[in-house]
């Protein structure tokens, strides 16, 4: 049996969690997404994930991977051998992360994570909606473009509100500002905004039935933009442990990365689950074992 | 009764028949519309909380929402915002729409919207489900001639491609489909004796949101192709269809 690394070569977590994989001496095979057709290939013949591997002269049954870990580069790349003009490249490149997506929906094995898992992290009220319905507690929110909204709920929050990106598009957290207020009253797309938490950011990382939990010691608002940004290992209420895991499972995802504001009083205030969390940082910093536990669930 | 009666939001292109007669199947019960065009959604204003969704400072309560993953929504933006506000508009109109007392077709959850709503995902999605479908290989098997490729992107049928160029893209490809189109409305088939594998996918296509779809199936009702955004040619079916969109969505809307 192999561990399958499919996308980004480049990518640190795809050459960590093969690295930790070979350590235990699983074997494992790269498909690096811009060779697909040229160094490797595959075929599915029937449904339930019957097909073939192919990675230069070897192959092997796809239902002798025990699992796939994944990691997409948002701007794939096309090979050399290919020679192809722009408007091919954008087919060819949209057709083959169909084909990948497919490919990942039929393996029968785990994937780490299958990209159809926790989509709703790309509108972030509609996951507020779901964590809220799932048993967790939401700072309150409102996603809107007008000025006049955004004035009164501010007023409602006893410690401000922040301002966030309503998509997946990665943006800075930042407290309610003049640059957002201009921006309002001139005429811009709607974003969110929200009750400030006071209290530290725990970020818990669940893989499957195991949770990580990391605590940020930062003076910032988005500590993921802050260099001086101290990590540590943390505890978690079990309670929340249970339902980070229950809610990890029932999107689809075997790792996901719930990010909290917890305050003095120790309520637990979620802000996102993240479906393709960069856990490197976290475990490099508090040495949690991640990597390990995500090499737990490919290959058993 | 106007008055009593919450708003439907229309998002469609002007040109969209299938929105327009749902519109005036609508009105034609005396409810109100406000009709929006996908490209000027970017410039409304909206406010949405955890209990309520207001466009214009209007509360919605039905959504009739002709809109892909890939149409532009945020023309009156500077080019170089366009892309941005696009993501974020889309990311706020998705999740007002699953609000417990709006009522949308199609109301796409996540998974859906953000795989693009691709024929495949959903015949991957209905097989996972139990519904049977159509064979299809991916990559470079060697296939009798004679058999089709339907892009992932736009799902047309078309000449099948060498193998090396299926082992690049992965396509997906089948037997040449006869197809047969069924309209699937609100978990129902428009017509008087549906195929039961086909009557199962309407059923779970509207228990995942999606209240309207065309199910193209093969003789046996194996399942080959869904249609979230369909268009039908005039008559008694597109009648039927329509009708029954306009009668529930006001229905929705005029309820208290």
């Amino acid at each position: 049996m192999s561990i399958a690394l499919l996308g980004d070569p480049e990518d640190l977590a795809i050459t960590y969690v093969s690295w930790l994989a070979k350590r235990r001496g699983t074997d494992t095979v790269l498909l690096p997404e811009a060779t697909l057709g040229v160094d490797w290939s595959f075929n599915l013949n029937r449904a339930g994930g019957h097909g073939t591997l192919r990675v230069g002269a070897d192959t092997m049954d796809l239902r002798e991977l025990s699992g796939v870990f994944v990691r997409f580069n948002p701007s794939p790349g096309v090979h050399a051998r290919l020679s192809l003009d722009a408007a091919a490249q954008g087919v060819l490149t949209h057709e083959r992360r169909e084909g990948l997506h497919h490919l990942l929906a039929a393996v029968p094995c785990p994937v780490v994570n299958r990209p159809s898992g926790g989509r709703s992290n790309a509108s972030k009220p509609l996951q507020m909606m779901e964590l809220r319905q799932a048993g967790f507690v939401i700072p309150r929110w409102v996603a809107t473009n007008r000025r006049d909204v955004v004035e009164a709920f501010a007023r409602e929050c006893a410690h401000g509100v922040i301002y966030k990106a309503a998509s997946g598009l990665r943006s800075r957290v930042r407290t309610l500002d003049d640059e957002l207020l201009q921006r309002l009253t001139e005429g811009t797309s709607p974003a969110v905004v929200q009750e400030f938490i006071p209290g530290r950011d725990v970020r818990v990382h669940t893989v499957e039935d195991r949770a990580f939990a990391t605590e940020m010691l930062s003076s910032a608002i988005d500590y993921r933009f802050e260099n001086t940004t101290e990590y540590r290992a943390t505890s978690i209420d079990p309670a929340i442990e249970r339902l980070c895991c229950a809610t990890g499972r029932a999107s689809g995802l075997c790792l996901a990365g719930f990010d909290f504001r917890v305050t003095a009083a120790g309520e637990w205030y979620c802000l996102e689950m993240n479906p393709v969390p960069s856990f490197l940082p976290y475990e490099m910093c508090s040495g949690q074992p991640i990597g390990e536990a995500i090499v737990d669930v490919l290959t058993t | 009764m106007t008055s009593t009666c919450g708003t439907l939001v229309v998002v469609a292109q002007s040109e969209d028949r299938v929105a327009q007669r749902v519109t005036r199947a609508f009105a034609a019960r005396g409810g109100r519309t406000r009709w929006c065009a996908p490209g000027r959604l970017g410039g409304l204003k909206v406010d949405l909380t955890d209990e309520a969704f207001s466009i214009e400072g209007e509360p919605v309560r039905a959504i009739f929402w002709r809109v892909s993953p890939d149409m532009p929504l945020a023309d009156d933006f500077r080019a170089e915002d366009r892309a941005f506000a696009a993501s974020e508009t889309a990311a706020v109109w998705i999740a007002g729409q699953h609000l417990p007392g709006t009522m949308a077709v199609n109301r796409f959850d996540a998974e859906a919207w953000y795989s693009g709503l691709r024929w495949q995902y959903w015949r991957d999605r209905l097989a996972a489900s139990g519904v049977a479908v159509t064979d299809i290989r991916v990559g470079d098997l060697p296939l009798p001639a004679c058999w089709q490729w339907s892009p992932y992107t736009t799902g047309e049928p078309c000449d099948m491609p060498e193998a090396p160029a299926r082992a690049v893209m992965a396509s997906a490809c089948h037997d040449a489909v006869a197809p047969l189109t069924s309209v699937a409305v609100c978990g129902g088939i428009v017509m008087a004796a549906p195929h039961p594998n086909v009557a199962r996918a309407a059923a779970l296509l509207d228990r995942w949101g999606v209240g309207l779809a065309a199910i193209d199936s093969d003789a046996d009702g194996r399942v080959h192709r869904v249609r979230v955004l369909p268009e039908f040619d005039e008559g008694p079916l597109f009648e039927r269809a329509v009708t029954t969109l306009g009668d529930r969505l006001y229905e929705h809307c005029a309820a208290r």
